[in-house]
């Protein structure tokens, strides 16, 4: 139905124009003091019109879905694209139509009743408190869904749909031996609500917190240290996958990037290979990006030499080669980006046991924060707060905290010594990692 | 935006019909408009309109809330019906007259952007990345955006409030990047006003680029931080992140009221040295972070939080009140319709003290003296915090002596504030965003220059 509307308008357009159309339908549910607190339940759409003339391109967007907002928006992003630079960039993808892609839509989420979902939330909240007597609070137990239908159609014949829905869960505790307060955290994404596995969440949130109780200081210097796959994913993610990505062909043409972009340029060690896999079927996959590209498999590092960069259809035209797939949204009110899909350092092939035993003593890191300003995405650097465990003789000590850790991304991927076998792929996040071991590290504590 | 008191008042009735203690009705329409710039050159030029409206229902302490977008008398209605089918069971709710709340504006606007045509916005846009190249030949990439937005608010309580705000924001963000040979720095500046189009009457894109530009040529000077412990002194302005990571967070009721703040319990404490006072201000007039009226429908307010190094007041919105049996503060904010309201910061600062600058840096035998400081984030049960440092000095023998860079300053938020020793005569705000439950809300964090001991300085070996 959306589709044959949003096609019925694009048929009028008389110049090059695209609408791009999202409706997400959320619910989200959370336990405290063993009730339900909070429940919040809404459903959204937007379109989002884009029309690029004679190399010039403007945007506007609506939340209210009629024929008339519609064409209103497109008409505004006319007037827009008039003011706009021109840019060789600044082109419409010339696609075709594709199958509605349905493959990554919940068996389960419609058809289970609301009170099983409260069940959820009752229930991490409440096995959190009888987990260990020294859980004091559980300020957070979410349950939250996520079901959402995407469309882009243009006058350039590009017509892709595609419908999608995942739940989640959220645990955040805090944890008390009287004299000393910690907090720790779970999160995990599902495809299927069958596949809620509270006990290992409430397991994961606690152990966290209990372990790092009565958590030492450590005392400024070098260290060799293991960044868990989780703290790998989100720290190098920033430079790997986030806007000011050194992999973006968009970055790398206006300079911006630390990378030429040439394949076969040296960016990193033996052990830094990169890939990004928008198909492999985990809960970030997509088979067609934001602009209405189909996205394929692509090696962006092979042993430390770049093989490739990635291009919206902006950063293809200006290369004046094909886009790969990787244009990026942040919904309809959102401007066209580069994005990686399912981007991953490969595994290695033992665990983070033989990853202990090869580091000997050093620093276990397991979590970082201050991601979001603790470091400069252009230039690499970053300076970040962490917690994290002592190791010695190949085994996980004291617990440590108020320490920071500081270093350069580019540095980082040429000094990876091992890396391990345990990258999860049940996460949001655009990149993942298995834990690595780094060596020679700043530390001020 | 027309919404009688009568359609309002029946939409709370039928929200309450079949149980709830409480209800709220937020009703937003918002004008957005951007223009991202980079190259030399207009990259992209965006508006748009989120409009749309949330209902919320309190039973004892815990709630439900719907939104939906584009609503209309009919959508209201059907809304009300949804979240009242959802409340079930229970008994029926009381709606209060509405009290029309009407107040002289503290937002007055005097160019409204959306009568600003597009080239004249654009010239600002071009004026900006004229003054960051002309700066120095260093410069090789200038990226800028220029943001503005119109917010019209409706919001009704059942507890008889009823007004509405108009609040209009203005932002231009410059971002430069300073090349040397294989050396690269990036610098930022990005001031935002509760103005229209006349902020740049106040603040000219020139004195914005060009802060921008000279930051990202200081660090293509700096060597990176010291590593360790030493006295620091933070600069006035954004270095007011600080107290908004270490302290503001944790006194927001949101957390409080679920015994998830160290601050839980420690009303007319000593939580800060005798020196420190400080304040969250939503009334500051044509601030980013202002009001005219929070978002339960509550006037703005004037909140001394901390006196003297005395706990005296948390923030406080509607959940929070009900769960900690305290009054209700004016905090009460969101980003959009999409968000349910919680308590949060507005305008939030460490009040003026007597010491002087350069008494302070002379006080250092070894230390940092910080001029512009990064984002930051907290724990607030813990209060361990860390935020960035973005253009910093190293202090030798009580004089300034070499740029430094790439530190993140951490520490308990408890602790530091115990630790600053030295407060100083001249309060400036700086503007940032602020991430919470309720979403990505401006705020705007200030202080004089403080001197702190303690910290942690994140530098390398």
């Amino acid at each position: 139905m959306i589709k044959e509307f949003l096609l019925k308008i694009i048929d009028k357009q008389l110049v090059p124009s695209e609408l791009y159309y999202s409706r997400g339908k959320e619910i989200e549910i959370s336990a405290f003091n063993g009730s339900i607190n909070n429940f919040t339940s809404a459903e959204t759409s937007g379109v989002g019109a884009r029309v690029a003339v004679d190399g010039k391109i403007g945007s506007a967007f609506t939340e209210s879905v009629t024929e008339q907002s519609v064409s209103a928006i497109l008409r505004k992003a006319g007037e827009n694209s008039k003011y706009s630079a021109f840019d060789e960039g600044n082109v419409l993808y010339s696609g075709k139509e594709l199958p509605d892609s349905e493959e990554f839509m919940s068996k389960d989420i419609g058809s289970i009743p609301v009170d099983r979902k409260k069940e959820v939330a009752l229930n991490l909240e409440q096995s959190a408190k009888e987990y260990d007597s020294r859980i004091i609070n559980v300020p957070y137990a979410y349950y939250q869904e996520i079901s959402s239908e995407t469309g882009i159609v243009s006058t350039e014949k590009t017509a892709a749909f595609r419908r999608a829905s995942l739940c989640g869960a959220m645990l955040y505790v805090m944890a008390s031996d009287g004299k000393d307060t910690q907090v720790g955290s779970a999160v995990r994404l599902y495809q299927n609500f069958s596949g809620i596995d509270t006990a290992l969440l409430v397991k994961e949130a606690s152990d966290k917190a209990i372990s790092m109780l009565g958590a030492g200081e450590l005392s400024t210097g070098t260290y060799n240290i293991i960044l868990d796959e989780q703290v790998a994913s989100k720290l190098l993610g920033v430079f790997i996958a986030g806007g000011s990505s050194h992999f973006f062909g968009e970055n790398i043409q206006k300079n911006r990037s630390r990378f030429k972009g040439e394949p076969g340029e040296k960016i990193g060690c033996e052990l830094f290979t990169l890939k990004d896999n928008p198909l492999s079927g985990s809960l970030r996959s997509k088979t067609f990006d934001d602009e209405g590209v189909p996205t394929r498999s692509i090696v962006l590092a092979e042993r430390g030499i770049l093989k490739s960069v990635i291009h919206s259809v902006y950063s293809a035209a200006r290369a004046g080669v094909d886009p790969t797939g990787h244009s990026q949204r942040g919904g309809f009110s959102g401007g066209v980006a580069t994005g990686l899909h399912d981007a991953y350092i490969t595994n290695g092939t033992d665990d983070q046991e033989a990853l202990l035993q090869q580091l000997d003593s050093g620093i276990l890191i397991t979590e970082v924060e201050g991601l979001h300003a603790g470091l400069d995405p252009i230039t690499g650097d970053f300076s970040l707060s962490a917690k994290g465990y002592r190791v010695s003789h190949g085994n996980q000590g004291d617990p440590v905290r108020n320490f920071t850790i500081a270093g350069n991304f580019f540095e980082f991927i040429n000094r990876i010594s091992e890396k391990a076998d345990d990258r999860r792929t049940d996460r949001m996040s655009a990149f993942s990692s298995p834990s690595l071991l780094i060596s020679d590290v700043s530390i001020s504590g | 935006m027309e919404y009688s008191q009568e359609l309002l008042t029946e939409i709370l009735k039928k929200a309450l019909s079949r149980g709830g203690d409480y209800a709220d009705i937020f009703i937003e329409e918002t004008i957005k408009s951007g223009i991202s710039y980079d190259s030399g050159k207009v990259k992209n030029i965006t508006s748009g309109i989120v409009a749309g409206a949330g209902l919320r229902i309190i039973t004892g302490t815990d709630f439900i809330y719907m939104y939906a977008a584009d609503v209309d008398e009919r959508k209201l209605r059907k809304l009300a019906e949804d979240i009242s089918a959802a409340a079930a069971a229970g008994v029926t709710g009381v709606v209060k007259t509405l009290v029309p709340y009407e107040y002289k504006s503290i937002l007055p606007i005097s160019i409204l952007p959306d009568t600003v045509d597009l080239p004249v916005k654009i010239g600002i846009v071009e004026r900006a990345n004229q003054a960051a190249r002309h700066y120095s030949e260093k410069i090789t990439e200038v990226m800028i955006n220029y943001l503005d937005t119109d917010q019209k608010v409706v919001v009704a309580t059942s507890d008889g409030r009823y007004s509405q705000d108009h609040r209009v924001r203005t932002r231009l963000v410059v971002r430069c990047i300073a090349t040397d040979g294989d050396k690269r720095e990036t610098g930022m500046s990005a001031p935002g006003r509760g103005m229209g189009f006349e902020m740049f009457e106040t603040i000219s894109p020139e004195s914005i680029a060009c802060e921008a530009a000279r930051m990202a040529c200081v660090l293509l000077e700096a060597d990176y931080a010291p590593q360790g412990k030493f006295p620091v002194v933070i600069d006035n302005g954004f270095g007011g992140v600080i107290f908004h990571e270490a302290c503001g967070h944790a006194l927001e009721a949101t957390s409080v009221g679920k015994n998830a703040s160290v601050f839980s319990g420690k009303l007319n404490q000593q939580i800060a040295s005798p020196i420190v006072t400080a304040i969250d201000d939503g009334t500051v007039p044509n601030a980013w972070g202002s009001a005219n009226i929070d978002d339960e429908a509550l006037p703005t307010q004037k909140n001394i939080l901390v006196k003297d190094g005395i706990l005296v007041s948390y923030m406080v919105d509607k959940l929070g009140s009900l769960r900690m049996d305290l009054p209700l503060t004016g905090s009460s904010r969101r980003e959009s319709y999409k968000f349910a309201p919680t308590s949060r910061m507005t305008n939030t600062y460490i009040a003026e003290g007597d010491s002087r600058l350069d008494d302070m840096i002379a006080s250092i035998e070894y230390g940092l003296y910080c001029r512009n400081m990064g984002g930051g984030s907290v724990n607030p049960p813990t209060t361990d915090f860390n935020f960035s440092v973005m253009e910093a000095y190293l202090v030798e023998k009580g004089k300034i002596s070499k740029p430094i860079k790439g530190a993140s300053l951490i520490g308990k938020g408890s602790e530091i504030l115990m630790n600053i020793e030295m407060i100083g005569n001249t309060m400036e705000f700086g503007t940032g965003m602020c991430g919470s439950l309720s979403g990505s809300i401006p705020a705007n964090v200030g202080q004089p220059a403080i001197k702190v001991s303690g910290l942690v300085i994140g530098g390398r070996a």
